[in-house]
């Protein structure tokens, strides 16, 4: 149909509209003429991709001027491809409607991985092995060797990419990762760097967080991008971690030792080329002279994990611009470190007195730990080096100087003798840990016009404009319109014999807390049909507790009802689990899978309809407070923003806990029962905290209540939404036609449900 | 016993029942208990009434057994030989296992074959209607009926499905402690060995392999539920008969995990980007995963495998019923070609994308997805199984199809209910014949040729007796007049007339044959006057009689193709008539 969204034509590519996607669109459209960033909750299942890409192409068209280009970012690749998939039906309506092809160019992106088609290097299913075979074929110095040696192979598809394809505009359309492959495989260019060179010119590219948060990459990959452009984070709940990670280096012995080597390399490889080609070095060492901005390359693997612009305009310093003087500067930077880490406490210490103690002990100024990093991709682009993997250690080492020296605030050094978790294992670590999320994201907001940041559970909003230090010209949570109620929250506080449930510290090893908790999930798996989902709050709760259960016959009691799956560390052994859980729903046999918030699979994996009628969480998922890297950020927090630990730890256990419960929700017709297994829940301040469409569902008589109680709710909520649901009991209420989004009467309805929040 | 006619099969005395002194009989239905000096069963009970036995412990000192009834009632039987306790031991024992035995043939006993005829007959109405219509009527024998046309009312009841293992049947196995002794007793029934077996193909192998060679029946047992399948916290797999299932499984658990790297859309390690320049292979220490406690890793491990297993068991099962399917529809065993799998895989892929992006809520439901059919080999699908079938000039389906598309039935005029349902009947039963006597073209098997004269006079006289009588019926009662019947008429009177015509071009054939013969023994006949000449002419006596045994040979041939024993024996009489001129 053809909306009206505040006077732009919008093609949206159905015949019916949710109330929100309508209201979406229309605050979506308030940000992007305002042009600012704005931060939206809706539903997952509502429609939200489809809604924001037929604003935006709708925008694209009609405002060229104002805005150019759609960055969306997505966290997995199957949901890079499901935006695709839904911008190509969008694409495909449009021009049935209108008759002629839109100008619209939308590709997806992700690494060499999924994109090689290199018949030997694709072969590796390692992402690094991928990345550093087809550097060892594409890198500009072994292709310069190569024109001299027809022995020394070369990617043809890369070859044939280089020589026309990049004059060669890619025709207009939209390209999943399988079709930018199969265009590689017709025309005989590399999809990786088709796409690479394609996403300057594309009108909608749709890649991961990591190209553009991650400094490292972000710089090579997304570096060219003009302003006029809206930058979407999908499932951005988690963005301040994703931003934290990316800053933050962790290095222990083995990767010191490893780096030891390398450099030892590094000094044979520089030893012989001093015999054979002295020119080189000679060549090189007048190029840093000048200043690194020549020295940049933009094909470059490795790149500086800071933005800050200055540093690559300054000249290198002079005691590291020799190579040799380099590799000295670097084997005492690794000994210090070595020596830091012989540590028998803990010991936490801020960047500048880390700075300190490289002065005084190893005589290392901050000046030349600044260039470290683009010292060493200089060194190895002038030795030709081309076993990038190996490297790696050397790489982390040198860009934990580079971030150590720029950034003297939001960092911390934490240097731990040994894991919490096992400390009779000695295993030194040094953590340089990003403390403040907003300054990986700071670039993104000052770069780009419009940043929007959504996802299913955003709540409590206030906390994100805080957190990564942005104003929101827009700010909403919308909420789900439902003809019948198809999410049935409660919270469950005790057992049958009234013991309270919870997964507070104290009293989650309670025998008695570890039964209720395993009568709840029988008693539920008696009467729910098909999949059930029940997350625990961390691993190690869920073996202890999966062993006591089978100490006291609960899981046979399980296995009775249903088949039990459970997750596990091993990533391809919960997939595999994940799978035949699946199996089982699809055949009608139901199964239980036992997983970990903030694990994986909570992550990742939606359980819609017959996958998960149900999700049990298994108390509050805090993060380990007695983490000192936690402890480091919550006292940064604090200090910086003015938010209070007990507030911030309630909001990240809350946004984690609602994301396992929404994974059940992925749309109207979909229904599942959501339980909240722990007394805390009940208090006010957690369960305000929770996204508004569950909520709005959550009546006082369903929060506080037994295990048998919850089984005497959910039986007869079952049976009704089993019931056939069909279209005429959605209309006009959850469902709206064009006609009735057209009436004056329907959209002021519309725009009082969702209550507005402009700052 | 109340009727004299069973046998006892094993008769006891001394065995006291409520104090009082008797003896115990088993027959083959129930068992019994008389009183001594009494000619009445005091006690009559059925086996199938019996719910389970029980014995009295081994220390005890009074030797009992104990019957519980369905509905709770309990009986105990004392054993009081007076030889010693060995003695009366071995009895009680005697009678336990007959029992067990007795019990279980009772159980298992099919249900009667009336019973299930009558079973099928009320679940479906229509067959049953049709056995009123024809059995009663003695147009068909019963045995007919239950042949041809209740076999196929089976046939498309659907196959059986297979009864999947239960989740918990090995937790379903209570052990249960002996007395004072300390013994832990399993109770395993073939049920629960059939679940192990489906479940564990590895326990199935070792158990062909051990049993009975190497070890017994229990004893394989007892280290079955020693090993790790079922206390699954035992960790030590040394010296077990089942560590090399283990390894088996292990194997089986690997190439699984190899299998699903395939998955796009749920390995979680490919559903995730990369980071650039991650160290975590690095950062990791090496052994246990932090954190994580071994034995409960392995008991987890166990769980996932012991859930995979049996869904694997069901999918095998399903797998194997398919292939049986498959043979049966195409004994050529040659597979309806293979789809290549790697266009499968992105296929699948992105039809399970598109399955995730589908609202069907916000679309409109006009546009239906028919099923589109799948055919790997086009010209076998398009030219059927061979050419050869096409050999009447009217095909049976066709001559049925222009009967039923005939639209003159009743158009218009509406008939009385009672009419109605009549002759609803009468057509239906009537289909039901034209339906046999149709399959059974073309008749190429003397079988099929028999069926279709037995058919073909079934419907003469079906058509003599019902459809005359409702006619008349009809015009008595009703004031109708034929043209109700006039369809039903018609294809009587198709039938008929291929049948007459296939009759006699089966005459013709057999006329044909005839001449032919008769021209080729005109033929030998004149060669063997041609022998006769020869042989007056060199009175060459032995010559001529082996001649004359190859040309009975050669008459014996040529009568055996055309399978005409009258030809044969005028032929070897005209041939003896020959011998005896010579």
């Amino acid at each position: 149909m053809l909306l009206d969204v505040d006077g732009l034509k919008v093609y949206f590519p159905y015949d019916f509209i949710y109330p929100e996607q309508y209201s979406y669109m229309l605050d979506l459209k308030k940000a992007l003429d305002a042009k600012g960033h704005c931060l939206l909750e809706m539903p997952s299942g509502t429609g939200k991709t489809i809604s924001l890409l037929a604003l935006i192409v709708a925008y694209l068209k009609f405002f060229p001027q104002n805005l150019s280009k759609l960055i969306y970012c997505s966290r997995t690749i199957p949901e890079i491809e499901k935006v695709v998939e839904e911008l190509r039906k969008l694409l495909k309506y449009i021009k049935n409607e209108t008759g002629e092809t839109p100008n619209i160019l939308g590709l997806a992106m992700a690494s060499r991985r999924n994109l090689c088609i290199h018949p030997e290097v694709s072969k590796a299913r390692d992402g690094k092995v991928v990345d550093s075979g087809c550097h060892s074929l594409t890198a500009s110095y072994v292709r310069s060797r190569a024109q001299r040696d027809d022995s020394i192979p070369q990617c043809d598809y890369f070859e044939k990419f280089d020589l026309d394809g990049k004059e060669f505009p890619m025709p207009l359309g939209c390209y999943n990762l399988d079709d930018l492959r199969e265009y590689g495989r017709k025309k005989g260019f590399c999809p990786y760097f088709v796409a690479r060179h394609a996403i300057l010119q594309a009108n909608i590219v749709v890649y991961s967080y990591h190209y553009l948060l991650d400094p490292k990459i972000a710089e090579i990959v997304s570096k060219e991008m003009k302003k006029e452009t809206c930058v979407v984070f999908d499932e951005a709940h988690n963005i301040d971690n994703t931003c934290v990670d990316s800053m933050s280096i962790t290095i222990n012995r083995r990767v010191l030792d490893k780096a030891k080597t390398a450099v030892t390399n590094l000094q044979d490889h520089i030893q012989r080329i001093k015999s054979t080609d002295s020119n080189r070095l000679q060549e090189e060492y007048n190029r840093l002279v000048t200043g690194l901005r020549e020295a940049a390359n933009r094909t470059d693997v490795i790149a500086n994990p800071i933005l800050p612009n200055d540093i690559l305009e300054d000249q290198v310093p002079g005691n590291i611009r020799s190579a040799d003087f380099f590799i000295m500067f670097m084997k005492r930077l690794i000994d210090f470190i070595k020596m830091r880490l012989t540590v028998t406490h803990a010991v936490q210490e801020s960047p500048a007195g880390i700075l300190r103690d490289l002065k005084a002990r190893a005589f290392i100024d901050r000046k030349p730990l600044r260039f470290c990093s683009e010292r060493l991709s200089s060194i190895i682009r002038t030795l030709e080096l081309t076993d990038i993997a190996e490297l790696g250690p050397l790489v982390a080492v040198a860009q934990f100087a580079t971030l150590l020296s720029t950034y003297l605030q939001g960092f911390t050094v934490i240097i731990e003798p040994y894991e919490d978790k096992a400390p009779n294992v000695p295993n030194p670590i040094l953590y340089l840990r990003c403390l403040d999320s907003s300054i990986a994201i700071k670039p993104v907001f000052v770069k780009f016009q419009t940043v929007v940041i959504t996802s299913g559970t955003l709540s409590p909003l206030d906390m994100y404009p805080k957190i990564l230090d942005f104003h929101p010209v827009v700010i909403n949570s919308f909420t789900m319109t439902l003809a019948r109620p198809c999410i049935l929250p409660m919270i469950v506080t005790k057992g049958n014999d009234q013991v309270a449930m919870s997964s507070k510290f104290e009293s989650r090893d309670d025998p008695a807390v570890v039964r209720n908790y395993g009568k709840l999930l029988v008693e539920m798996a008696t009467i729910v049909p098909d999949g059930m989902v029940c997350f625990f709050t961390s691993y190690l709760y869920l073996e202890n507790v999966v062993a006591t259960w089978y100490d006291h016959a609960i899981i046979s009691d399980l296995q009775r009802h249903k088949l039990v799956f459970i997750e596990t560390q091993d990533d391809a052994e919960t997939s595999l689990a994940l799978l035949n859980y699946m199996k089982a729903c699809d055949k009608g046999r139901g199964a239980i899978l036992l997983a970990v918030a903030r694990g994986k699979v909570s992550e990742g994996i939606d359980f819609d309809h017959h996958y998960g009628r149900c999700v049990i969480m298994m108390g509050i998922p805090f993060m380990y407070t007695q983490s000192r890297i936690l402890k480091a950020r919550l006292e940064y927090l604090r200090d910086q923003f003015n938010i209070r630990e007990s507030d911030f730890l309630t909001f990240d256990a809350l946004r984690h806990a609602a994301q396992c419960v929404g994974r059940a929700m992925r749309g109207k017709t979909d229904y599942g029962i959501m339980i909240f297994a722990d007394k805390r829940f009940s208090r006010s301040d957690k369960r305000n905290k929770l996204p508004r469409w569950i909520q709005e569902h959550m009546v006082d008589s369903r929060c506080d209540l037994s295990t048998e109680e919850a089984v005497q709710i959910s039986r007869p909520w079952l049976k009704q939404m089993a019931q056939p649901f069909t279209r005429e009991d959605q209309l006009g209420i959850s469902l709206l036609t064009l006609e009735q989004l057209n009436s004056a009467e329907n959209v002021e309805k519309i725009q009082k449900r969702s209550q507005q929040v402009i700052y | 016993m109340s009727s004299k006619s069973e046998d006892i099969i094993l008769q006891l005395s001394n065995v006291r029942y409520k104090k009082n002194n008797g003896s115990l009989y088993l027959s083959s239905k129930r068992i019994g208990w008389m009183m001594d000096n009494e000619d009445t069963f005091h006690i009559n009970i059925q086996y199938t009434d019996i719910k389970n036995q029980k014995v009295s412990p081994e220390g005890k000192p009074k030797v009992q057994l104990q019957l519980v009834l369905n509905d709770q009632m309990t009986h105990t039987f004392h054993f009081t030989n007076p030889e010693g306790k060995e003695k009366q031991v071995a009895e009680r024992n005697k009678v336990k296992e007959k029992l067990t035995q007795l019990i279980i043939q009772n159980k298992r006993k099919p249900p009667d074959e009336l019973m299930e005829k009558k079973r099928v007959l009320e679940e479906n109405p229509h067959l049953k209607e049709l056995y009123v219509a024809l059995v009663r009527t003695e147009i068909l024998s019963p045995d007919d009926f239950w042949k041809e046309i209740a076999g196929q009312y089976k046939q498309a009841l659907g196959p059986t499905l297979d009864v999947g293992v239960s989740g918990a049947f090995l937790a379903d196995i209570k052990p249960q402690t002996d007395g004072s002794n300390g013994r832990v007793l399993y109770n395993i029934t073939p049920e629960i060995m059939v679940a192990i077996f489906k479940t564990y193909p590895a326990v199935k192998k070792k158990h062909e392999e051990y049993v009975p060679h190497q070890m017994s029946e229990a004893e394989f047992w007892t280290r079955f539920f020693q090993s790790h399948y079922y206390s699954v916290h035992t960790t030590s797999r040394s010296e077990n008969v089942f560590s090399e299932c283990a390894k088996y499984d292990d194997k089986e658990w690997m190439r699984d995990i190899c299998t699903i790297q395939n998955d796009p859309l749920c390995n979680l390690n490919d559903i995730y980007e990369d980071k650039p320049l991650e160290m975590e292979s690095d950062l990791k220490v090496a052994g246990v995963k932090a954190g994580s406690n071994h034995i409960h890793a392995t008991m987890i491990k166990r769980f996932n495998q012991h859930s995979l297993n049996i869904l694997k068991a069901q999918t095998a099962s399903e797998k194997e019923k398919m292939c049986e399917e498959m043979l049966a529809k195409n004994p050529d065993a040659i597979a309806n070609g293979d789809a290549e799998p790697e266009l499968n895989l992105t296929k699948n892929k992105k039809i399970r994308l598109d399955e995730k992006l589908h609202y069907e809520d916000l679309e409109r439901v006009s546009k239906e997805n028919k099923p589109s059919l799948v055919i790997h080999q086009r010209k076998r699908y398009l030219a059927g199984p061979s050419p050869d079938l096409i050999l009447d000039e009217i095909r049976p389906e066709e001559a049925s199809r222009r009967g039923r598309s005939n639209p003159t039935l009743t158009a218009g005029n509406v008939l009385p209910r009672d009419l109605h349902s009549e002759l609803g009947k009468v057509y239906s039963s009537a289909g039901e014949l034209f339906r046999h006597f149709w399959s059974c073209f073309p008749p190429r098997t003397p079988q099929l040729k028999e069926k279709l004269h037995r058919m073909h006079t079934t419907l003469c006289k079906y058509h003599e007796t019902t459809v005359r009588e409702f006619q008349e019926m009809a015009i008595r009662e009703y004031n109708r007049k034929n043209n109700i019947l006039e369809h039903l008429q018609d294809m009587f009177q198709i039938a008929n007339s291929k049948y007459e015509h296939w009759k006699s071009r089966n005459e013709d054939a057999k006329c044909i044959k005839l001449k032919f013969l008769m021209q080729n023994t005109l033929y030998l006949m004149r060669n063997i006057s041609v022998f006769r000449l020869l042989k007056e002419k060199s009175n060459l006596k032995m010559k001529t009689f082996v001649l004359f045994d190859i040309l009975l040979y050669l008459i014996f041939i040529c009568c055996k193709i055309t399978l005409n024993i009258l030809c044969f024996k005028y032929l070897a009489h005209s041939y003896l008539k020959d011998k005896n001129l010579i």
